[in-house]
């Protein structure tokens, strides 16, 4: 029988609720490299908030795995999944889902029973979609939604309270961009829009000030 | 829009005068209202008195008919024009009592060129008033006060909102205010997601943002709704309104569906097929 692995950090919005709900998470952190000791009859879950480059050493040091299943909100999961054919799923965790559902794609849908066991466990559904592209579906289109908003709050368009009250009462949207990127960790969406800005190089992926300085301080105090 | 407006006002006990360029058309709005009482008393939402009482609160009139020169608030829901709204309020006023307050239901014109326009002593008591349709459903007012706005008529005409049920969301006077602006990528980011035309793809991004996301209807099955030639409008106003900022560049997907007359659900195609035209 494989050994699972869960692989998570802090950053990661089911941090809190990986640890409860399972034994022996291991905790990813940028000191660990090259000590991630993965054996051969194991599956991997790493659900780790990680930019392209970073997320790359890691799966390097995954390699051994039998099946690793990966997070790649915040990289360029299309890449990646050219360059690490082991790879059995690209997930994507990191923006707050409220029906719980998160997409996943999968090499095949034969592979997906083992990471359906695992959100279950988490009170989760997946949703198979045919590719990770750069930032998937729901976290590219959150983070723009929020990133406006947060673009909003800083030239003072209106407060906090009113831009969500606006979203979810004007337009029934089921939470507001504020409490949306709140309850995502702040640290998802601006990673998110940090990747896609250095990928395209397109201006409109630029993330607003008071969402930067939320999402830096947070990753600087750590948030346990 | 106007009809929605009239009709949630009546439903809070106000008089109200539907104002239409001709008697007719604001007759068949006003009638429009009336069966839509029916229905709802039909369903048991009012009963046949509170039914009676809002017909008596509605009447229906022309701009050239008298309706009372002591009305507390006048609210156009007119096209999106500055000029038409300008010539608009210009011609009521001298109908109307100074203290009238006067709004506009404009979706993202500017509330000070509108209020430049207006005579002086007018312009303290303008501003934006923005509805959500159907407005009698849906809880959302922006509130938008101009530069020139008495500073004490926002917050009295956004606790009269509030107690009667209305969320009320103050913006500043910016393009597309919170609402169209905020939610402008939910269209922009969906549409360079697909970066093609396939309706496989449009379907996929429509249903992970109904089951992850938890939107009402995907953004393709939105497009289609609203019409796609309406939002495109609507994203190259802000487009230009925010000098060309890259966040709001219309996608050539639009374009290519709106010179094809592939509208939505108005024309029978837009993403999706939905039988003849």
């Amino acid at each position: 029988m494989s050994k699972k692995i869960i692989l998570t950090h802090p950053e990661h919005p089911l941090y809190h609720l990986l640890l409860e709900n399972f034994e022996g998470v291991l905790l990813y952190s940028s000191n660990l490299k090259g000590s991630i000791s993965v054996p051969k009859k194991s599956i991997v879950f790493d659900f780790t908030l990680l930019r392209t480059e970073e997320k790359r050493s890691l799966l390097r040091e995954l390699g051994p795995a039998e099946l690793i299943y990966t997070d790649t909100t915040c990289s360029w999961g299309d890449l990646l999944w050219e360059e690490f054919p082991e790879l059995s799923g690209a997930f994507a965790c990191g923006i707050y889902s409220p029906l719980k559902t998160y997409e996943a794609s999968l090499r095949s849908l034969s592979l997906l029973p083992p990471l359906e066991e695992i959100f279950k466990a988490l009170d989760l559904k997946v949703k198979p979609t045919s590719t990770p592209g750069l930032g998937h579906i729901h976290p590219r289109v959150i983070t723009q939604i929020i990133n406006e908003a947060y673009l909003a709050l800083d030239e003072g368009l209106a407060t906090k309270e009113d831009i969500d009250q606006a979203m979810h009462f004007g337009l029934n949207y089921p939470l507001g961009p504020i409490e949306w990127a709140e309850r995502s960790g702040l640290i998802a969406p601006y990673l998110l829009l940090e990747e896609l800005l250095s990928v395209t190089q397109k201006s409109r992926y630029r993330p607003a000030l008071g969402l930067k300085k939320a999402a830096l301080l947070k990753m600087k105090k750590g948030h346990l | 829009m106007g009809q929605g407006m009239a009709q949630w006002f009546v439903q809070q006990g106000v008089e109200v005068y539907l104002v239409d360029i001709s008697a007719e058309q604001a007759k068949k709005a006003q009638e429009k209202i009336l069966a839509s009482w029916n229905k709802l008393l039909e369903k048991k939402k009012f009963g046949p008195e509170e039914v009676e009482k809002f017909s008596k609160c509605l009447h229906a009139s022309s701009l050239e008919k008298d309706f009372p020169q002591e009305i507390d608030l006048g609210i156009e829901a007119i096209i999106e024009d500055v000029s038409a709204k300008t010539n608009l309020f210009l011609g009521l006023i001298p109908r109307i009592s100074k203290e009238t307050i006067l709004a506009s239901n404009t979706s993202g014109l500017s509330i000070n060129q509108l209020q430049a326009a207006l005579p002086k002593e007018v312009r303290p008591h303008f501003l934006g008033l923005h509805f959500f349709n159907p407005a009698t459903l849906m809880k959302l007012v922006e509130i938008i006060p101009g530069d020139e706005t008495h500073s004490e008529l926002t917050p009295s005409i956004k606790k009269w909102f509030q107690e009667k049920g209305k969320v009320v969301a103050q913006s500043k006077d910016s393009p597309g205010f919170i609402v169209n602006r905020v939610a402008r990528n939910f269209y922009g980011e969906s549409l360079r997601l697909s970066e093609n035309s396939e309706e496989n793809r449009w379907r996929e991004i429509d249903s992970v943002m109904e089951e992850c996301s938890g939107m009402r209807m995907g953004p393709y099955k939105l497009m289609d709704f609203i019409g796609i030639d309406i939002n495109l409008t609507v994203t190259e106003t802000l487009w230009r309104d925010f000098f060309l900022a890259e966040r709001f560049r219309p996608h050539s997907l639009q374009k290519k569906m709106v010179s094809s007359r592939r509208l939505g659900r108005k024309t029978g195609r837009g993403f999706y097929s939905y039988g003849e035209d």
